[in-house]
């Protein structure tokens, strides 16, 4: 496993031109990052909030030090990042949900004191199929919202990533909102 | 629903958002008319649009 920002740079760089091994070697290194990252503000005070952008851009800067790299390659590794958060929201959520289970109880919802508020109520078992679904339909949708939910990526990094206009993301992000509150309503 | 249907969903939803809120109902039939499947779907999608952007916006943590 890389563990220095050069050969993690490199990794970066081999991936997005589309080397899956890269990517099969750099993904594990994103996420287990993040997860330490994530794992460390939980253990801190019940209280503290902190915006999953500040998570993903600290995994970005640990692993790539400081270090100036091409914009592309900052943008894929975000990317990469935000893929991980997804994963690992709905591992933790499936793990309570299995918890509460071998109590008899079927709360489906996922309550953590951990989370802020707005993410409190959400399902992320139910919204990561919803996401699913979604992709099904229209990949671009629901790589939209895993950049800017799961990754925290403001509407402007998120253009930047996808590669679409602020005013594209804009309109995208409106109609992926509006399919999942339904999905996840009904 | 399939893929190329959801271009199409996409397509006057985005349109019907440029719309006054008023004349957007009459808009999304004129558009889809007449297919009352379609009529019904982005009307569906419609009325789940959150201007006031609070699903899914803010801090995870």
């Amino acid at each position: 496993m890389p563990d220095n920002p050069q050969a993690v740079a490199r990794l970066i760089r081999e991936s997005r031109s589309g080397d899956e091994n890269a990517l099969s070697q750099l993904f594990p290194v994103v996420y287990q990052e993040l997860r330490r990252l994530a794992g460390n503000y939980m253990r801190r005070e019940a209280h503290r909030t902190l915006p999953a952008t500040a998570l993903v851009h600290e995994a970005y800067l640990r692993l790539l030090g400081e270090k100036q790299v091409h914009w592309k390659d900052r943008a894929h590794l975000l990317g990469i990042a935000a893929r991980s958060m997804r994963q690992i929201l709905v591992e933790r959520a499936r793990a309570r949900m299995a918890k509460k289970r071998g109590g008899g109880q079927h709360a489906v919802t996922l309550i953590d004191e951990t989370l802020g508020q707005n993410a409190r109520s959400i399902d992320f078992m139910a919204l990561d199929q919803a996401l699913r679904a979604l992709a099904e339909l229209d990949p671009k949708q629901a790589r939209l919202v895993e950049l800017r939910f799961f990754g925290g990526l403001t509407l402007a990094e998120t253009s930047e990533v996808m590669g679409i206009s602020p005013a594209t993301t804009k309109r995208w992000w409106a109609l992926s909102r509006a399919w999942l509150r339904r999905e996840l309503n009904g | 629903m399939n893929p190329k249907t959801f271009q199409r969903v996409k397509e006057i939803f985005e349109a019907a958002l440029e719309q006054d809120s008023e004349s957007r109902e009459d808009f999304v039939r004129r558009e889809c008319s007449p297919d009352t499947e379609l009529t019904r779907e982005v009307l569906s999608l419609l009325s789940h649009h959150d201007p006031e952007a609070t699903f899914l916006e803010g801090n995870l943590f």
